[in-house]
């Protein structure tokens, strides 16, 4: 078992299949060897942790996935997402933000992956002012800037 | 980081804003409610309010336009703290950029135009810019500095195009860089579109591609296709090289430098020197073309399958004219393989070349082999399989001028549109069928496609009759489950009765184009039209297509007022019903079939599924 303990505290005692999904704590495990000693985690609080192992829970035994990108599916690649993972994902934006935060962290890149998915999907389509509602977003343009960013697009446009 | 921009404002606007004289003429200041809210302001604004002001005085209306200036800057100073609260700008900017790389198609244009952190990081994240964009000049460029030192994808499909020359050598200047390249000539439609485009100078494409003989360690993927130069610049179409000239031909020492990584290779339309490939051992996807017309030196076979032998990982091949001869080689892991060549150098392919997978194959050839020819087309197949499961024929297509034979493992569904995959032309999906074919065997037809030339002379009919009859002879047929004919003109009745008409597993015919005279009505009796055989005595005659249980239809030329034609059809299918299983019937994008003709089809054949894809009126003409 490992032992890892959160910003707020509190310690978990995980297997280490489970989470070995995480490059970060692999790797750590690896070098310090065996220790009773906690794996302090500054960056993850309790309850983002507890979504995180759930993912490494139901993911434990399957292969890591390979990270090598097909030069064809740049800008085109799918944003399709297991349905697991799509559930998973049903969280209010600021602990979508913070899985996603933990994943790089603890280097987790299949999670990251979908986190970054789960965001992508949701700004795909929409216009620019319904990407600010979306997350808040004030525009905070100069009107300077604002002239140079029409210019930059009306470039985009095909001839 | 607002609060000191609110000082500075107080600071630099707060000796401007001192009270002036008496204005002339009274500002119009709201009353009561406005005052009250006045106490609120800010100190400069209340001093420039509360100040003596002169509506008249030039000074006094350029303080209140620079106020308001200031108030702005303020306000989006304001605004940009408050997008610090916003959870996802918590995201670092690396995680925010690879967010915006999985939606860049869609929000390519608003990406940049949401907030002020959100353009600073789409703008330092240069994998968003390396893939070019040849929309135009001004923004490929401003991609191309964006894009920074990330490897390049260029994909320039216009080289006709010389709007994009300056960018195209710039970004072909960093060889290193280079990840994907892939230029080709322009689609004719947009070529036609715009007219007469300056073209990109030989020289600058030239020395732009000289750059593709330093070192690609980067590169994956590298697709030239047709970069040769038209004859006539009126005529805008012309591109098949007719000879051999500086203009077509890569640099000589093209791909010298290596290129170990790269994975996809295909030249097309462009004369090179095989002496320089294979550039990587890594290759999987290989598409070599020349023209037929070309005089261009083809590389000995020696040569060229021993340079096969070095790409182990090699398994999709695309071979058009380039085939001299054949030397004994394994290709261990090809998957699919693609031979447009003449008969004779298929045929001498197979001499030597064995291919150890189970592989999809597709021939082309541009003459229809005759009997000797296929026979020894099949051998040689047969014993490059030799080591392998055998194979099944898949599809056959004989047109008036083309022979193609297709070969494709079970349940095979490649599209069209699969980037350098080197098949589809065709993009057909067939049913499965049982992998029990028997080791050592290539004659087991399952499925076939004849093409019986649009706009075929009487010739072409003859040749194509001719192959049809010595089909029985190279393959076994009692195990052909689909036929499709595809044919303007209509097809020999009595050899299609003869060679089809008796074979026990055929379930499904699709007949395309045409007309349901031509095909159905004369294709698809009951019984032989023609003279019976003699064994068949005349009182039991033999059912054709005993055991059709499904006809497709497809864009069928029914005439105008097709209500015989359809009463026709039903008497037709009707005495099917009382002889053979049939159990459907599809109907796709035929002229003039309407909604009244399906349910008057549909309530004539009970127990029959039919199917009907609508086309309307309007759009017949294009079929």
């Amino acid at each position: 078992m490992v032992l890892l303990l959160t910003s707020d505290n509190e310690m978990f005692s995980v297997a280490e299949d489970v989470i070995k999904r995480s490059a970060y704590i692999k790797n750590m495990l690896e070098d310090v060897g065996e220790s009773d000693l906690p794996i302090p985690l500054p960056n993850v609080e309790s309850n983002v942790l507890v979504k995180i192992l759930e993912y490494c829970e139901h993911y434990r035994g399957e292969p890591l996935p390979a990270s090598d990108v097909d030069p064809a599916e740049i800008g085109d690649r799918s944003l399709d997402i297991a349905d697991w993972d799509q559930k998973y994902m049903a969280v209010d934006q600021e602990m979508l933000f913070e899985i996603i935060l933990a994943a790089n962290y603890l280097d987790i890149k299949s999670l990251l992956d979908v986190g970054c998915k789960t965001v992508a999907k949701m700004m795909k389509g929409k216009s620019s002012e319904e990407i600010r509602t979306l997350f808040n977003i004030a525009n905070d343009f100069t009107p300077e800037e604002e002239a140079q960013i029409r210019k930059e697009n009306a470039w985009a446009e095909c001839r | 980081m607002f609060m000191n921009s609110w000082e500075e404002s107080q600071e630099s606007h707060s000796s401007s804003f001192a009270p002036q004289p008496q204005p002339s003429v009274a500002l119009r200041v709201p009353a009561t409610e406005e005052g009250t809210k006045r106490s609120t302001y800010s100190l400069a604004t209340k001093a420039l309010l509360d100040g003596i002001g002169d509506a008249t005085n030039p000074r006094y209306a350029e303080q209140l336009k620079q106020r308001v200036r200031a108030l702005e800057r303020e306000i989006i100073a304001l605004k940009n703290g408050q997008n610090m609260f916003s959870s996802i700008n918590h995201l670092p900017p690396e995680i925010l950029g690879m967010i915006f790389e999985l939606c860049i198609n869609s929000v390519r244009k608003s990406i940049t135009t949401i907030c002020r952190h959100w353009r600073e990081v789409a703008i330092n994240h240069s994998p968003l810019w390396s893939r070019l964009s040849f929309c135009a000049p001004n923004y490929a460029a401003m991609m191309l500095t964006r894009s920074k030192g990330a490897p390049l994808y260029v994909e320039y499909n216009d080289m006709r195009d010389g709007h994009f020359t300056k960018v195209l050598c710039r970004a072909l200047d960093h060889p290193h860089r280079l990840w994907v390249l892939s230029l080709s000539r322009s689609d004719e439609k947009k070529t036609r579109r715009l007219k007469a485009p300056p073209l990109v100078p030989n020289s600058i494409l030239g020395a732009a591609l000289s750059k593709l003989s330093e070192p690609l360690p980067l590169l994956v993927t590298l697709k030239i296709v047709g970069i040769t130069r038209p004859r006539d610049r009126s005529g805008l179409i012309d591109w098949v090289p007719t000879g051999l000239d500086d203009r077509e031909k890569l640099p000589v020492d093209f791909l010298t430098g290596g290129a170990s990584k790269l994975r996809r290779l295909t030249l097309e339309g462009c004369l090179f020197r095989w002496s320089n490939v294979p550039p990587s051992s890594r290759l999987t996807h290989l598409r070599l073309s020349v023209s037929p017309a070309a005089e261009y030196e083809r590389p000995a076979a020696d040569d060229f399958f021993r340079s096969l032998t070095q790409m182990p990982l090699l398994e999709d091949m695309y071979l058009a004219a380039l085939h001299t001869g054949a030397s004994p080689v394994d290709l261990s892991n090809i998957a699919y393989l693609h031979l447009d060549d003449s008969v004779a150098a298929v045929i001498s392919f197979f001499g030597g070349v064995r291919v150890q997978k189970r592989s999809n194959i597709k021939l082309d050839c541009g003459d229809v082999p005759n009997d000797e020819e296929m026979g020894q087309l099949l051998g040689n197949m047969t014993q490059s399989w030799r080591d392998g499961p055998g194979l099944a024929v898949r599809s056959l297509r004989i047109d008036e001028d083309h022979f193609r034979i297709e070969l494709l493992r079970e349940r095979e569904e490649r599209s069209d549109d699969t980037r350098d995959a080197g098949w589809g032309t065709q993009g057909r999906v067939y049913d499965s069928y049982a992998d029990d074919t028997p080791s050592g065997t290539c004659s087991r037809l399952w499925s076939i496609n004849i093409f019986v030339g649009l706009d075929g002379e009487e010739t072409d009919g003859n040749q194509i009759d001719a192959f049809t009859q010595s089909l029985s002879t190279h393959f076994d047929l009692a195990h052909l489950k689909s036929l499709q004919v595809e044919s303007h003109r209509g097809y020999s009745r009595s050899l299609f009765q003869s060679t089809f008409g008796h074979l026990p597993s055929l379930t499904t015919i699709t007949f395309v184009r045409g007309s349901p005279r031509t095909h159905v009505f004369g294709l698809l009796p009951i019984h032989a039209t023609d003279e019976q055989p003699e064994s068949i005595p005349p009182a039991r005659p033999a059912i054709l297509f005993p055991v059709l249980n499904s006809l497709l239809l497809e864009t069928l030329g029914f005439g105008k007022g097709t209500h015989c034609e359809v009463g026709v059809l039903i008497q037709m299918l009707q005495q099917r019903l009382e002889v053979g299983p049939l159990l459907e019937l599809e109907i796709n994008a035929c002229c003039h079939i309407g909604a009244k003709d399906v349910a008057r089809i549909k309530a004539a054949l009970p127990g029959v599924t039919v199917e009907w894809d609508f086309i309307h009126e309007s759009d017949s003409e294009y079929l």
